[in-house]
């Protein structure tokens, strides 16, 4: 732990305890993988509130909140306009259809969500951020890839460490189906009282 | 298989114009979409070089690979301390001491008979909150499947005589922990001093440290601020996550605010000024992130 000290004229010895602690140190790009449901936000925000405790500046950035923010918002205009999704693709950017791998169009609109959040989380990661979190599926190798690619692009010094959720135990899923639950009745609430 | 999962996740936010049927069969769906290009963390990573935390079951297993600084260091130690299974963590501040009363800053004493009767008082409510809660745990029915559920109840105080007492009358069946990182935040040169006179006898230093409260140590050998307590408290905060046994931690004003803002997230600024009466017992349930606060 860095400190500095000094003695004031009075003789008095006084000690600061230096916040920023790896005032040096490269920041870290945090990158969650797992499918849906396996409690992947859940361990998300628990660490970021864990290192921000610990006075590390920290933030989750949220793909499947960017998503659904995109289409409440523009009823998906934003996305036809933009060209990648057409009549053709019938599908709404949240049901199955759009999380389709074969089908070109949605993979490709998927991909330019994730990789618009993670250009907003390496925007961060320049500034005051320490510890950027990245709070989506990332279930192939290739998308993996890009996602270290552009985050080495970004600033080559980025630490990067995946944190892959599995879930095996039926009383670990129902627990995590609780506080899914709890977490979508709180954001609920969260509505109502702002 | 995730049937009670997914139910879930349909009261959701992508889900709330549908119907649940039609939305119940998108989301498996979409489950298995995600499952047809899944690769696991694995043998690529690591051909790579790439630092990987893989947590299974939250907690129950985790495989690090490769973890080469600091931060990843901390964040894989947290992971491997959580889990997920349902209990209480109980926070209160040692109850009046005699130091208290005379308006003492820090000090050794024990308690005051007001500070007696909050130990037994709080012994009472805490024993009714512990049959409560295997009332409660007994009719949940994801009890069923979980024989692993706690009904161990631990109490860890500091080492000092006043959070010592305030423990003093709780029988066997809890478990008791006296634990120097729990102490009080050490306040060096003025420990014992009349709170009242510290801001004419070390003027220069009081003014420094209404400019930073959280960073700027009390003067004297062993003074701490409250950044240095906070870096104390991270041994008690990985073990409190790690344990599966309900706890009641009992300390002093600043540890106990340093412990709140762990579990409510608070920013750093807002600790030096919490308000925590002495007094108040404050529940935190990890899990489904109920927070209580009762006054004895």
């Amino acid at each position: 732990m860095a400190t500095t000290s000094t003695k004031d004229s009075k003789g008095i010895s006084e000690s600061i305890a230096s916040a920023t602690l790896l005032e040096n140190e490269d920041k870290l790009l945090i990158v969650m993988v797992g499918l849906p449901a396996r409690g992947k936000s859940y361990i998300a925000r628990k660490v970021c509130r864990y290192l921000n405790w610990l006075q590390y500046p920290t933030k989750v950035f949220n793909v499947g909140e960017k998503r659904r923010r995109l289409v409440d918002e523009n009823e998906d205009s934003a996305l036809y306009q933009a060209g990648v999704l057409n009549n053709q693709c019938e599908s709404s950017s949240h049901s199955a259809a759009f999380f389709d791998p074969t089908d070109a169009n949605a993979s490709q609109l998927r991909e330019r969500l994730a990789m618009d959040v993670l250009d907003e989380l390496l925007e961060y990661l320049r500034g005051e951020g320490k510890v950027g979190i990245l709070d989506a599926t990332n279930t192939t190798v290739e998308r993996r890839q890009r996602v270290v690619d552009r985050a080495m692009a970004a600033q080559p010094r980025t630490k990067v460490l995946f944190v892959e959720s599995q879930c095996f135990n039926q009383v670990v899923r129902d627990i995590i189906s609780e506080i899914l639950y709890i977490s979508n009745s709180c954001r609920c609430l969260h509505l109502i009282s702002t | 298989m995730l049937a009670s999962n997914i139910n879930l996740k349909l009261s959701g936010p992508d889900y709330k114009h549908d119907e649940p049927i039609s939305a119940l069969l998108d989301f498996n769906n979409r489950i298995s979409m995600y499952e047809k290009r899944y690769t696991p963390i694995g043998e690529i990573e690591e051909a790579k070089g790439y630092s990987y935390c893989q947590v299974i079951d939250v907690g129950r297993k985790t495989i690090t690979y490769n973890i080469n600084n600091p931060l990843s260091f901390q964040t894989s130690h947290f992971l491997q301390s959580f889990h997920l299974y349902p209990r209480q963590i109980w926070l209160t501040r040692h109850g009046e001491s005699e130091d208290d009363v005379y308006g003492r800053l820090g000090g050794s004493s024990g308690l005051s008979s007001r500070g007696q009767r909050y130990a037994a008082a709080l012994t009472k409510f805490i024993s009714s909150r512990r049959s409560d809660w295997k009332d409660r745990a007994s009719s949940h029915d994801w009890i069923d499947h979980s024989n692993s559920l706690s009904t161990v109840f631990e109490i860890w105080t500091s080492q000092l005589k006043k959070s010592v007492q305030t423990a003093q009358y709780f029988d066997g069946s809890f478990q008791q922990k006296h634990i120097r990182s729990l102490d009080e935040l050490n306040a060096g040169d003025l420990d014992g001093q009349h709170r009242s006179a510290i801001p004419e006898q070390f003027t220069e230093w009081y003014k420094q440290r209404r400019s930073d409260e959280y960073n700027i140590r009390y003067p004297g050998i062993g003074g701490e601020a409250y950044h240095d307590l906070m870096q104390r408290l991270k041994s008690i905060v990985l073990d409190v996550e790690g344990t599966k046994n309900h706890v009641l931690l009992i300390s002093g004003l600043a540890a106990i605010r340093i412990l709140l803002a762990y579990f409510r997230g608070l920013p750093r600024g807002e600790v030096p000024h919490l308000d925590v009466p002495q007094g108040t017992v404050y529940l935190v349930e990890p899990v489904s992130h109920l927070f209580l606060v009762d006054s004895l």
